[in-house]
């Protein structure tokens, strides 16, 4: 049984050219710029739900992205990445959490991001979160 | 269920020691940082890339509630529906388990850990594969 450290044998996977890369908390979290139609503004007195919850910390003024469908995710930082990057397949593990919330998985800036589905998302933190 | 000599990969999560069959487990790989996946519950530690596939991390001694010890060594396991890996902070290598496989409990995660078992140095409980990856895969 060998032991490995992986990293370079990589298969062909797709691409995606146009992510926001966020942090909220100690975690990140990637959007497809196309399914982002506003960076606005979050704060306490929004409706909208934080992504620092989904990492067990309390929401923080920062900024929220909105969905075409109206749907919003506060973050602490967003950043535009513009550069293709390949997606990785999201694990059958994972593939029911967040509400099937999570699109894979992405490389970018040397790291492994979760890419999310902004609205679904959304959703499964307002459906999850506790009082804010 | 009788008694059972198969051999099996040993290796001890955190203060506990666990068996899982040869079969199942691909290798012992060692983890970069991890990518935490947000909404997760505490035993999945996070995730990372492996050969072009993202790999869930899971402590199985956060799991069962016993005492967790940091590594950034894990049992990689290939199954039908997908693969997984479980922290292991030290390897004993492949040995024959006796022992008699049942249910170490009426639910949870202890359902899919069998035994009263053992090998020739340790105690240890037997993962049943299939039927951890079931239970976590429903968010274990």
């Amino acid at each position: 049984m060998p032991e490995a450290q992986d990293l370079s044998r990589e298969r062909p996977s797709a691409m995606v050219a146009g992510l926001l890369l966020c942090r909220a908390a100690d975690g990140r979290l990637a959007f497809r710029a196309r399914d982002v139609v506003s960076v606005e503004a979050w704060s306490a007195s929004a409706r909208s739900p934080h992504a620092r919850l989904a990492f067990g910390f309390s929401p923080q003024p920062g900024r929220a992205l909105v969905s075409a469908e109206g749907d919003a995710v506060g973050v602490d930082e967003v950043a535009v990445f513009a550069e293709p990057s390949p997606v990785l397949a999201t694990p059958a593990l994972l593939e029911r959490a967040l509400g099937k919330s999570i699109a894979g998985f992405v490389f970018a800036r040397d790291r492994l991001w979760p890419l999310l589905r902004l609205s679904e998302f959304s959703r499964f933190l307002a459906t999850h979160e506790g009082p804010r | 269920m009788s008694e059972q000599r198969q051999s099996h990969l040993v290796f001890a999560c955190g203060q506990s020691w666990f068996a899982i069959p040869a079969d199942a487990a691909s290798e012992v790989v060692s983890f970069p940082e991890l990518t935490r996946v947000p909404g997760a519950p505490a035993h999945l530690l996070g995730v990372f890339a492996h050969r072009g596939e993202v790999i869930p991390v899971v402590d199985l001694a956060v799991l069962v509630g016993t005492q967790a010890e940091s590594t950034q060594r894990a049992v990689l396991l290939r199954l039908p529906r997908g693969s997984l890996a479980i922290t292991a902070n030290k390897v004993a290598g492949v040995s024959q388990v006796q022992g008699k496989l049942e249910p170490l409990g009426g639910s949870g995660v202890r359902m899919h850990l069998r035994g009263p078992a053992r090998t020739a140095r340790s105690e240890v409980a037997v993962i049943d594969p299939e039927g951890l990856f079931d239970f976590l895969s429903q968010g274990g």
